[in-house]
């Protein structure tokens, strides 16, 4: 059998489907946090798959790109956390409802 | 295009350096002194804006960075737009930051980050270098939303913040990843481009990749259903912050959608786009007009008061490209976004120069009550403060009021043209909200005059520079509406610049 | 799209073995075998062997943390050295080599500053 565009998007999708519903469905912070990375891997997958589509270097580079930022987001929002478990010896974001209206 | 011309990105690589400058003098100033980094801040900042002024001004579009960057004069508008909002971001922190100061370095460095990706996203010309810059001001902001880490509202707003912002970049990233894949370019022209000559079956791709980007986007610039985060994030965070961030999220944002309409997508994704935006458009007005009116803290009002305006900057756009459709020229829809945004961003910022002003002598207090006769207690601050919100709600002569009607106006001209009556009803809904928005506005206004101040209270003492700003923004206030003529040849000289 | 799935099988049915034998094995000891009761021995990780000091799940130092997101930022720029130098090559060698130098020129500064903040001392001064 012959891997296709179509296998490596459908792949993605799933990743990126699995990513959104752990985002919308767990409350642990930090598992949210790696949900998110693994939708934004989704995209980097599409982007490297459609890069060989293209025979194009361009997506490739992009991913580079993508990789970089991801890391700084994971390094930030881990920081914030952090800093947030510190205060309150949590990381549940239900437990987050100090602002209502 | 294809050369490095550094001279063009000029600003950037001074705003670059401003920010390595002051992260390294916040280690050797002594403690007491490094709250003052915010005056060198604020001068960098002006000077910059000088030179994009004195520059000669851009008649075609420069190309830097081997394509990757675009200067062109909507670019400069905005730039000289970011860079007077820092100024006034940079002159409210000092003293916030000289109050609750630790990390006054820190502070002031990602204040200079951010207006870097700002400078960037407003001359972004690939989908790389969009996406890198709109993070790299994302990603500043988060920083900032959770800059008091010893405050737990600051914490818990900077959690959710970078939850949905995350979320919103891998929204962009996938689909940009999808236009990329329709397409097989990242350069906006290229981009073009290859739509103009795509093949039919390639065509779900590129409209599920528009949408997607979009959908990120949406995040970014507060729309309905991607607006959960606002209220929050602005009480939550430092009110500075939140000055900032109603600037640089929403504009950056708006630049970005602009810039994709009118450089990429063009007339091609008319037809689907069209009523998505309208229908967006609506519900975010509605909502953020309406679920204002219950509010008791004024930095949540804000907040609410931000998605309705995003709501009528929305209108804009619906007008972009439902004109785009049979290739009509969508001149007014652009000039009423450039126009809005022009008059929102310096009214905004009066109102937040204005609320850290009052909080920083009557302690931290923000909710609505608290405002009760500040008429008695401090005269000018509350003229600069009724002034900025009458001009939110759209009231004549103000700014506000013009903006409102130009971006209306600009969906009906678009509902004539496309020949759709439904953007007659869209119009209309803008209307109405204008009229929703004034209750809210008003009663704040209300409070300020009508009410006696508690007994015990101070008068509101300003230092010299925020008087100055409160002054200067007051006097824009009042100059656009009266005087609009000028500022509408602007936006209509910028707009010939776009395409 | 039938022909294509079809292709699929042997993992199908790879995972199903597997997955069935891990249920099947599980299922097994849980009837045949018998309930350890009363015995904090068995319950031990090492029934023989090494006494147990402490619990794995001990709390990392948060210096920790900031030491590994530090290496995560610094680390992942390396990312972009290599593909500099072989996809520039055909431009001119200085104006690459001197943009390298600027790149890693704003690293440095960042480094400078986290070592005068103090965050890589590991233990503070007395």
């Amino acid at each position: 059998m012959e891997i296709q565009i179509a296998h490596y998007l459908v792949v993605a999708g799933i990743l990126f489907a699995v990513g959104l519903t752990g985002v919308v469905v767990r409350r642990n912070a930090i598992v949210i946090l790696m949900c998110l990375e693994l939708m934004l891997n989704a995209a980097n997958l599409a982007l490297v798959a459609f890069s060989r589509v293209h025979r194009d270097m361009q997506g490739q580079v992009f991913v580079f790109f993508a990789i970089t930022v991801a890391a700084a987001e994971a390094a930030v929002m881990l920081a914030i956390i952090i800093a947030v478990y510190r205060q309150r010896q949590t990381v549940n974001v239900d437990e987050m409802d100090l602002m209502q209206g | 295009m294809n050369a490095m011309n550094l001279p063009l990105m000029l600003p950037e690589i001074a705003l670059v350096v401003l920010g390595i400058v002051v992260l390294l003098a916040d280690l050797v100033l002594p403690k007491e002194k490094r709250h003052l980094l915010g005056w060198w801040v604020a001068a960098a900042f002006s000077a910059i804006v000088v030179y994009l002024f004195v520059r000669p001004a851009a008649g075609e579009p420069e190309y830097a960075a081997f394509g990757l960057y675009r200067l062109d004069g909507f670019a400069i508008f905005m730039k000289k737009v970011f860079g007077l909002a820092g100024v006034l971001v940079a002159v409210m922190s000092v003293d916030w930051v000289k109050r609750h100061g630790r990390a006054a370095g820190e502070f002031f460095t990602i204040v200079v980050f951010a207006m870097t990706g700002m400078f960037l996203v407003a001359s972004v010309n690939d989908l790389m270098s969009m996406f890198v810059s709109l993070e790299l001001v994302t990603l500043s902001f988060f920083i900032l939303a959770a800059f008091r880490v010893a405050d737990r509202i600051s914490g818990e707003a900077g959690i959710k913040y970078i939850i949905v912002g995350a979320l919103a970049a891998a929204f962009m990233l996938f689909g940009t990843a999808f236009i990329y894949g329709a397409t097989g370019q990242i350069r906006f022209d290229a981009v073009r481009g290859a739509i103009e000559r795509l093949a039919e079956p390639a065509y779900p791709t590129l409209l599920f990749g528009a949408v997607t980007l979009l959908v990120g986007l949406g995040f970014k610039v507060a729309s309905v259903p991607f607006h959960v985060w606002v209220p929050d994030v602005y009480q939550g965070a430092p009110t500075p912050v939140t000055a900032f961030l109603s600037v640089g999220s929403k504009a950056a944002g708006f630049v970005l959608i602009v810039r994709m309409l009118t450089l990429v997508f063009g007339e091609a994704l008319s037809n689907e786009l069209t009523p998505l935006l309208a229908l967006t458009a609506a519900l975010t007005l509605f909502y953020g007009n309406l679920a204002a009116i219950p509010q008791t803290n004024i930095k949540r009002l804000m907040g609410y008061s931000s998605i309705g305006h995003a709501g009528y900057l929305l209108l804009g756009v619906v007008a972009i490209v439902a004109m785009q459709r049979g290739g009509h020229s969508y001149g007014s829809g652009v000039s009423a976004i450039i126009f809005y945004l022009f008059a929102y961003v310096f009214t905004n910022m009066a109102v937040f120069l204005g609320i850290v002003a009052f909080s920083a002598t009557a302690g931290r207090k923000h909710a609505i009550d608290d405002y009760a006769g500040l008429g008695k207690r401090s005269p000018f601050l509350a003229l600069t403060l009724t002034v900025a919100l009458l001009s939110l709600a759209g009231v004549p002569p103000l700014a506000g009021f013009f903006g409102k009607f130009y971006l209306i106006s600009s969906v009906v001209e678009a509902s004539a043209v496309a020949g759709n009556g439904w953007l007659l009803v869209l119009a209309a809904i803008g209307a109405v909200n204008v009229v929703v928005s004034m209750y809210y506005y008003l009663c704040v206004v209300k409070r300020i005059y009508m009410r006696e101040p508690p007994e015990n209270a101070s008068p509101i003492l300003l230092g010299a520079p925020v008087r100055v700003a409160l002054m200067a923004c007051m006097a824009l206030v009042v100059i656009i509406g009266i005087f609009q003529g000028p500022f509408v040849k602007m936006a209509t000289a910028v707009l010939a610049t776009i395409r | 799209m039938g022909a294509e799935f079809n292709d699929y099988l042997p993992v199908v049915l790879t995972v199903l073995l597997a997955g069935g034998l891990a249920v099947l094995l599980l299922g097994l000891s849980a009837v045949v075998g018998k309930k350890a009761r009363g015995a904090p021995v068995r319950d031990t990780p090492y029934e023989c062997g090494m006494p147990i000091l402490s619990e794995a799940h001990t709390r990392f130092s948060v210096k920790f943390y900031l030491v590994a997101m530090l290496f995560i930022l610094f680390d992942i720029e390396v990312v972009f050295l290599y593909p500099f130098a072989v996809v520039f090559d055909d431009l001119p060698a200085s104006l690459i080599f001197v943009e390298m130098l600027v790149f890693l020129a704003i690293l440095f500064a960042g480094w400078i500053f986290i070592v005068k903040k103090g965050v890589l001392r590991w233990q503070k001064e007395e």
